[in-house]
């Protein structure tokens, strides 16, 4: 059986390899940058009350090298990225019972800017030293495009969105967006 | 029985289930899953989550289209569930049985509800049926390597 699902998702990485890869010589790095690439080592908390979506999402980005915790609710998700934290990134399911994506999005948030607060004021926990600003890029997944707009992310101080279950392409896509970004800061 | 015979039978077995829909292209990045990511078990382990899950979902979905006033929105959390994870497994037919369920909660169409759960139903079970199947046929193959 020749899966042509597969193979389409070969070519489209194929061509955002090609693409990225022009930037990685420009830069003098060297090394492809395929999903495996960004999210090689990359801590990740993934979150969703679904048992069997966490399990399938988490699976996936192990697959590319990432190292996966999971939460199954919006509570867990702040206890866990409560700053200071070892998250490099994390991807929130939107519709949860109790709290979704958004509101614990939006708390994170919070706690993010009373940290940075903190920072500013030379008052930071000594984890934070050298560091000007803490933010950990929040992705939302999510099923239906209606329910997460994009203004809507931002609105919650969400970095994008992701279809669940993942789609290779645009994983790419939103996963680059940030974790570039963050290169470059650094 | 012979491996090979043993992985015709598989392949058979997986072929009809993609050729009637059963399970689609997300079925099939979970396989992948398992053979790229050296993750022995990944597939046995969602497929056996997904079940365990839908078994409990459609018995809770029951019991709520049961009661004397249904309570839409309940039954609506409990289809959304349902869809997120046939979603993930990739089993196609019950997610899009899920996707006109929906509609029927959110129309508070009780019969309409009634008559999705018996289609879901039965989609669940050929489909849990096949997951089995195929589980067994996996483990047969691999007590022969």
């Amino acid at each position: 059986m020749k899966p042509l699902r597969a193979s389409m998702l070969q070519v489209s990485l194929h061509r955002a390899l090609g693409g990225i890869d022009k930037l990685h010589c420009r830069n003098g790095v060297l090394g492809n940058s395929t999903l495996g690439s960004l999210l090689h080592k990359k801590r990740i908390l993934v979150v969703d009350d679904n048992i069997v979506n966490l399990k399938v999402a988490a699976g996936a980005l192990k697959k590319y090298g990432a190292e996966v915790t999971c939460a199954d609710s919006g509570k867990k998700a702040i206890t866990q990225l409560k700053p200071p934290h070892s998250f490099d990134a994390c991807f929130m399911d939107i519709q949860m019972p109790e709290m979704d994506g958004f509101e614990a999005t939006k708390r994170i948030r919070v706690m993010e800017r009373d940290l940075n607060e903190q920072i500013e004021r030379g008052e930071a926990p000594p984890e934070c030293a050298g560091l000007r600003q803490w933010r950990t890029p929040i992705l939302a997944m999510t099923a239906d495009v209606i329910q997460a707009t994009h203004e809507q992310c931002l609105k919650s101080e969400m970095d994008g969105y992701v279809s669940k279950p993942f789609e290779g392409e645009q994983l790419y896509r939103e996963v680059a967006r940030f974790f570039q970004n963050q290169d470059q800061v650094q | 029985m012979a491996a090979a015979a043993l992985r015709e039978q598989l392949n058979a077995l997986l072929s009809s289930m993609f050729a009637s829909g059963l399970v689609d292209e997300q079925f099939q990045q979970l396989q992948m899953l398992q053979e790229d990511g050296g993750t022995p078990g990944f597939v046995a382990e969602v497929v056996t989550l997904f079940c365990d899950d839908a078994d409990r979902i459609i018995s809770e979905l029951a019991a709520l289209l049961d009661q004397p006033i249904v309570d839409f929105d309940k039954v609506d959390a409990y289809v959304h569930q349902l869809k997120g994870s046939s979603a993930s497994v990739g089993a196609q037919k019950v997610k899009f049985t899920c996707m006109q369920f929906r509609q029927l909660c959110q129309d508070k169409n009780r019969d309409g509800c009634i008559m999705a759960l018996a289609v879901v139903r039965n989609e669940f079970y050929d489909l849990r049926n096949k997951f089995q199947t195929m589980l067994q046929l996996e483990q047969q193959i691999q007590a022969q390597q």
